[in-house]
């Protein structure tokens, strides 16, 4: 069986490490590899190869740095199917979900390829007589990336390109349960011939994350995953005196107004809700249904959503696969459950859902709760699956109380053909991203990943100018010349 | 076969183009009326053309904050065997061609109006449609 290795200064290399995980393909339940769970030296080598590598990086033109990433993006263009294919085996989700993850990170790389106008300063000339004022970017070292397992290729494009194309160096951690569309990544940036030591990937779990916080050669880290862990990376890097952008949980609310186009919501909530089944940041969570709606958009959700076939995600009839593992599995049914047992009405029960040629996947079909309160655990707690609550609320302000009452601040959306009530909400609701007749709500590569409260801990977020500002110092230079 | 993604749309998309060249490259081959075959073969490489156009569709234009269920679009499995039987006969190939074209003019028009949410592969389908409109009547050209 194959044991996936590391990518360190310009080499594979095996991992010396004795303990490794599986890597299990969530739909057939087959074992895909083993990834190991590399020792601290390790980590140190591949931290010491980005920091050795700094000096000459950071030299380097950056139209010259843009080229390497123009280099990376046709070669991901040219594996375009077989990286959403890897994607789909470790994951679960479906061959046009990874196809949409690939564009997604391809993006990345593309805008990142713009660093020469995007890492410009500025400078005025006089600000006292005969004395002028500057800001430079500069690049800082060595920054880290700690990613999830629900976009196993997009994440860490979220941050490295931009890093590395403003002068930086890198190391990535994939996670240790989809390493794989990370390891195809790598022999891309192989070919691609970045030089030796700026980008580096190293596998495995919290051992891997923990000395990269720890290490004074890292400049900075950027993680994306649940809050309590969230948390905990942001107070450790802030102990370690890093930057840090985490990126965490999210509980999203989604309003139906009485004046929404059904049509045209109901295709869009079964994406929001049950795409990459529901194992997703930015998915519904929770369907506000205000006033008259409530019966209608009951009525066909339902219908729309019983509808999607479940299986393996590489069949192209499948619209929705397997959530990651047996035991996230669980942790979903365990929820279902719970809200059983707070007693909101199942009116979609997807536990028994049936895959005849996967019997074992772990896969849960489409699942809706109705009647619904506020108060209940389903409401609150973040699932990470293809589950659906459904709150009947009077009127707008009370469904924006409820929005604001949980501590998510991740994403939520309203559908309405009414400005008014779109431009309300939008003013107030305490959500990073939000979106006015869209439910996936995924900010394109050019404006930063936002996110609140207990979604985000840090100031500058990923990808766009906030991506710029998080991997430089702005050097602030004021010249006069006798 | 009922087409009910996005991804399936563009994968039935792809081979229709491919199957559409193999027929007019086994065409072109096959006949000996000189004007007939040319136009078989520029045929064969505008299909080559189109298939990479769907191709590249498929990297660029699935968009993961829109996969939308689709309903009622069929890719027909026989329209994928158009001329498995193909012989020598001139007649026989043009009526099979222009009923690949008029044929695959409907599957791209129908497939437009089914991902108009996806306005750039919409375009996409329109544009392949229009150019199975004309390679239909750069064949009604050729006569019987």
């Amino acid at each position: 069986m194959k044991v996936v290795k590391n990518y360190i200064d310009g080499q594979w290399v095996e991992s010396k490490s004795t303990e490794t995980l599986e890597v299990v393909n969530p739909a057939t339940t087959e074992v895909l590899a083993h990834v190991p769970l590399s020792t601290p030296s390790e980590v140190e080598t591949a931290i010491q190869a980005a920091s050795d590598a700094f000096s000459e990086w950071r030299e380097t033109p950056p139209l010259t740095r843009a080229r390497y990433m123009f280099r990376l993006k046709d070669l991901m263009e040219e594996n375009f199917e077989d990286l959403s294919r890897i994607i789909v085996e470790e994951e679960g989700k479906c061959i046009d979900e990874a196809r949409g993850e690939v564009r997604r990170g391809i993006e990345q790389v593309e805008v990142a390829a713009g660093i020469p106008s995007l890492m410009m300063g500025y400078n005025l000339e006089d600000i006292a007589v005969g004395i002028d004022e500057y800001v430079i970017r500069q690049p800082l070292g060595v920054f880290c990336a700690i990613v999830p397992f629900n976009f196993p290729l997009m994440v860490s494009l979220w941050f490295w390109p931009y890093a590395v194309a403003c002068g930086n160096t890198y190391v990535v951690k994939p996670s240790e349960r989809v390493p794989l569309s990370q390891e195809k990544l790598f022999e891309l940036v192989d070919e691609a011939d970045f030089p030796e030591g700026v980008v580096n990937m190293v596998n495995g779990a919290k051992g891997v994350a923990d000395t990269l916080l720890e290490s004074p050669d890292v400049q900075g880290v950027s993680f994306v995953g649940s809050t309590p862990v969230g948390k905990l990376i942001y107070q450790k890097a802030a102990e370690n005196g890093k930057r840090a952008q985490c990126q965490a949980g999210a509980k999203n609310f989604i309003v139906v107004m009485p004046d929404a186009d059904l049509d045209r919501t109901i295709p869009a909530l079964v994406t929001s809700f049950y795409g990459c089944a529901g194992e997703r940041c930015l998915s519904g969570a929770v369907l506000l249904a205000v006033g008259d709606v409530y019966e209608p958009l009951r009525e066909r959700f339902v219908d729309a959503a019983s509808k999607l076939k479940v299986g393996y995600g590489l069949d192209e009839t499948v619209q929705m696969g397997p959530v990651i593992s047996k035991a996230h599995k669980e942790r979903v049914l365990g929820y279902i459950e719970k809200g059983l047992g707070e007693g909101a009405e199942l009116i979609l029960d997807g536990r028994g859902v049936q895959v005849e040629e996967y019997p074992d996947g772990y896969f849960i079909g489409p699942t809706i709760f109705d009647e619904v309160t506020a108060e209940m655990t389903i409401a609150n707690e973040e699932i990470f699956g293809p589950v659906a609550s459904i709150i009947k609320v009077g009127d707008l302000d009370e469904a924006m109380a409820i929005i604001d009452a949980n501590p998510h601040g991740n994403a939520s959306s309203i559908f309405t053909s009414s400005g008014k009530s779109a431009r309300e909400f939008r003013y107030k609701v305490q959500a990073g991203n939000i979106g006015v007749n869209i439910g996936v709500v995924a900010a394109m590569a050019f404006f930063p990943f936002s996110g609140s409260r207990d979604s985000f801990f840090g100031d500058l977020h990923g990808q766009g100018r906030d991506a710029i500002d998080f991997f430089t110092e702005k050097k602030v230079v004021i010249e006069r010349w006798f | 076969m009922e087409l009910v993604t996005v991804g399936a749309v563009l994968t039935y998309a792809i081979r229709l183009e491919g199957h559409s060249a193999a027929f007019y490259e086994q065409a072109a081959s096959l006949t000996g009326d000189r004007p007939t075959r040319e136009v078989f073969l520029s045929l064969f490489e505008e299909k080559g053309k189109r298939q990479k156009v769907v191709e590249r569709s498929r990297r660029e234009f699935v968009n993961e904050m829109l996969l939308e269920p689709i309903e009622g679009l069929e890719g027909s499995d026989s329209l994928l065997e158009t001329g498995q039987s193909l012989g020598q006969d001139r007649s026989a190939a043009l009526r099979l061609a222009k009923g690949l074209e008029e044929r695959s003019q409907e599957q791209y028009r129908d497939a437009a109006a089914k991902i108009s949410h996806l306005p750039q592969l919409a375009r996409v389908f329109r544009k392949l449609g229009e150019g199975n409109a004309a390679y239909r009547s750069s064949l009604d050209a050729l006569g019987e």
